[in-house]
């Protein structure tokens, strides 16, 4: 176990290095560090000093190390646009996207889960393959599609919901803007959130449901019957308890997907977020911004990966040997 | 090829296939599809790449069962005058072509990386570490991240005039790992045959024995993929044309249609984005479906989930 989790460790700190190796090269040769520090009306023989005083006349390997070591302490540059660090500016907007994943993942487990067992334990009731059609529908529409849709009839036609922005906010803890604790926050997460969990929902329904199957046909599921066990406890306690160690692994994988959608689904709503942020960035090429937001995105995927990994490890011997799932 | 036909008309495929109405209706709105995007420049009543046939007066004019609506144009127009019905036929074209140019580069980068990782076992290992990281990343984070790269590097005014290509080969390096993963999984089952063995025996090389023995025998669980991986393809273009990575207005495709209309809707003007987003859906839909056929007829335990 011990030399699994380091394997697992050290190849997440390879993968680091080389997400902020694409983020250094693309910020060396696309990026302006004078422009972002000064903006545009400086003299060329004050800028050629700058960029000395910078350093950004060293060789490219150099200022990588200095890219990490600044990295490392939390520092990733300034951004051009907002002249602010953009460490500042990304926590700023991170509890934005992540109060919009919590709730958006709610919707998914609270609803996957008891659709998924339904649909195990009864597959031909009408209900069940009413669940499964409607799952593969919602795998073919679009995220943004969904959210366009819902702005449309709750926004435009019904007027029953807001269809911008993040509404009342309160702060809490001195950083965390919060839209949880107000009734205008909360009617303006609605939206976003069905529209985030829409792509997840029926991903997690057919998981669930195709674990579950898989393990009523087990032999100690077979046993547990012919104990003659209440059907609720060999469904609940017997087969779901054996269907939730895959589901959890894949969604923390998920995850990842959940991070991409927000970029959609935030662009859609004018979410101030982590995603609308990147996107503006790409579109005012801020190079710095971008370029951390990969970096962040990337570190965040690698941690929950790895500790999704370790934790498998723990939970499931059988991987720790092959090394792979 | 008379036989070939007879051959086919008797074949469990065919049998299968009719005897399932999700299949072979599903297959029919595709076919319908295809060929209409395809025949756009014959069937479409209007040109809207001509910028001449194109009347800034006509534009956001509704469908033609509303009451503003007019004959001429039958799905209304766009927020530049362009008939909706001819858009969407161009661009479902642009759509179709981007997603099977890109399924296509995933399939090659992947059978090759595949092939290569199952058969050649020093490289394996971190061929496969790759993959897995991409994986975890997941191919739309991939594509995005990717397309905003190139979109800094060749500033929007290239892009957009090289979208086409570009998004091919996004969606491409994006989505790769599936198949590599897929092709080796059967490359491992292979190569322990005695067929394999016996060609090596034989004095072949490594790559002629990869390309002309194993590799028509992994074809089976790709095609199977391939169907789906459209769709995925599909969707990945539109969602990075949403975000203004993808086709320029001058030559949209459904999702940048898509696009086009998300302004419109606060006015009333639903019909630019709902249309396009309903054929897109259709698409879509139509693809996924005969792909889970595909998949249940050919390999039922390919797959879970």
């Amino acid at each position: 176990m011990f030399a699994f989790t380091i394997k697992r460790i050290v190849q997440a700190i390879v993968v680091m290095l080389i997400i902020s190796l694409i983020g250094f090269s693309i910020k060396h040769n696309f990026g302006d560090p004078v422009r972002e520090l000064v903006g545009e009306r400086v003299t060329p023989d004050e800028r050629a000093q700058i960029r000395d005083r910078l350093g950004l006349n060293d060789p490219f390997l150099v200022q990588y190390g200095r890219f990490l070591v600044d990295a490392l302490h939390g520092d990733l540059g300034r951004s051009f646009f907002f002249k602010r660090p953009v460490t500042d500016i990304i926590l700023s907007k991170a509890p934005a996207t992540l109060e919009l994943v919590l709730c958006a993942s709610l919707i998914v487990i609270l609803l996957s889960i008891p659709m998924g067992i339904y649909s195990a334990i009864y597959p031909r009731r009408l209900l069940s393959r009413l669940i499964m059609g409607s799952s593969i529908v919602g795998v073919s529409i679009p995220v943004f599609l969904t959210a366009i849709m819902l702005i449309y009839i709750f926004s435009v036609e019904l007027g029953w919901l807001p269809s911008f922005g993040r509404g009342e906010t309160i702060r809490l803890f001195g950083f965390w803007d919060s839209g949880l604790l107000t009734k205008d926050g909360l009617l303006h997460l609605i939206m976003p959130s069905i529209a985030l969990s829409s792509i997840m929902l029926p991903l997690f329904i057919r998981l669930i449901r195709s674990e579950m199957m898989e393990v009523l046909e087990s032999e100690y599921v077979k046993f547990a019957w012919a104990k003659g066990l209440h059907p609720r406890r060999v469904w609940y306690v017997h087969a779901f308890k054996n269907t939730l160690l895959p589901v959890i692994t894949v969604g923390g994988v998920q995850l990842g997907i959940m991070v991409a959608f927000t970029i959609l689904t935030e662009t859609v709503f004018q979410w101030q977020g982590m995603g609308s942020m990147f996107i503006e960035s790409v579109s005012r090429a801020d190079t710095a911004l971008m370029v951390s937001y990969i970096v962040v995105v990337g570190a965040i995927f690698v941690v929950v990966n790895t500790v999704v990994d370790i934790i498998y490890g723990l939970v499931n011997p059988t991987v720790r040997v092959s090394g792979r799932r | 090829m008379g036989a070939r036909w007879q051959q086919f008309k008797a074949s469990d495929f065919l049998h299968y296939f009719l005897r399932d109405p999700v299949a072979y209706v599903s297959f029919t709105i595709l076919m319908v599809l295809v060929v209409s995007a395809f025949a756009a420049p014959l069937i479409a009543p209007h040109n809207p790449y001509d910028p001449s046939t194109i009347d800034i007066m006509d534009a956001e004019t509704p469908p033609a069962w509303t009451d503003q609506g007019t004959r001429t144009f039958v799905l209304g127009t766009d927020d530049m005058g362009r008939d909706m019905l001819s858009t969407m036929l161009y661009g479902m074209r642009i759509s179709i072509i981007i997603g099977v140019g890109a399924v296509f580069l995933q399939a090659f980068i992947g059978i090759v990386i595949g092939l290569v990782s199952g058969y050649i076992r020093r490289l394996d290992n971190i061929l496969m570490r790759i993959a897995d990281v991409q994986l975890s990343f997941s191919t739309y984070m991939i594509a995005i991240f990717i397309g905003a790269i190139f979109q800094m590097v060749f500033g929007v005014a290239n892009y957009e005039k090289i979208a086409a290509p570009l998004l091919i080969l996004i969606i491409g390096i994006a989505e790769w790992p599936q198949y590599a993963r897929t092709v080796r999984a059967s490359v491992l089952a292979e190569r322990r045959k005695e067929y394999v063995e016996a060609a090596r025996v034989i004095g072949l090389s490594k790559l002629r024995i990869m390309w002309r023995h194993i590799l028509p025998n992994t074809l089976s669980p790709v095609l199977v993929i391939s169907t789906v991986q459209v769709a995925n393809a599909i969707m990945s273009e539109a969602a990075l044309s949403f975000l203004g990575l993808g086709m320029p207005l001058t030559k949209p495709s459904l999702g940048a249609l898509i696009t086009a209309g998300f302004e419109y809707i606060f006015s009333g003007s639903w019909w630019i984005t709902i249309l396009p987003g309903i054929l897109l859906v259709l698409l879509i839909l139509v693809i996924n479906l005969l792909g889970d056929w595909v998949r249940d007829y050919l390999n039922p335990k390919l797959y879970k989930g």
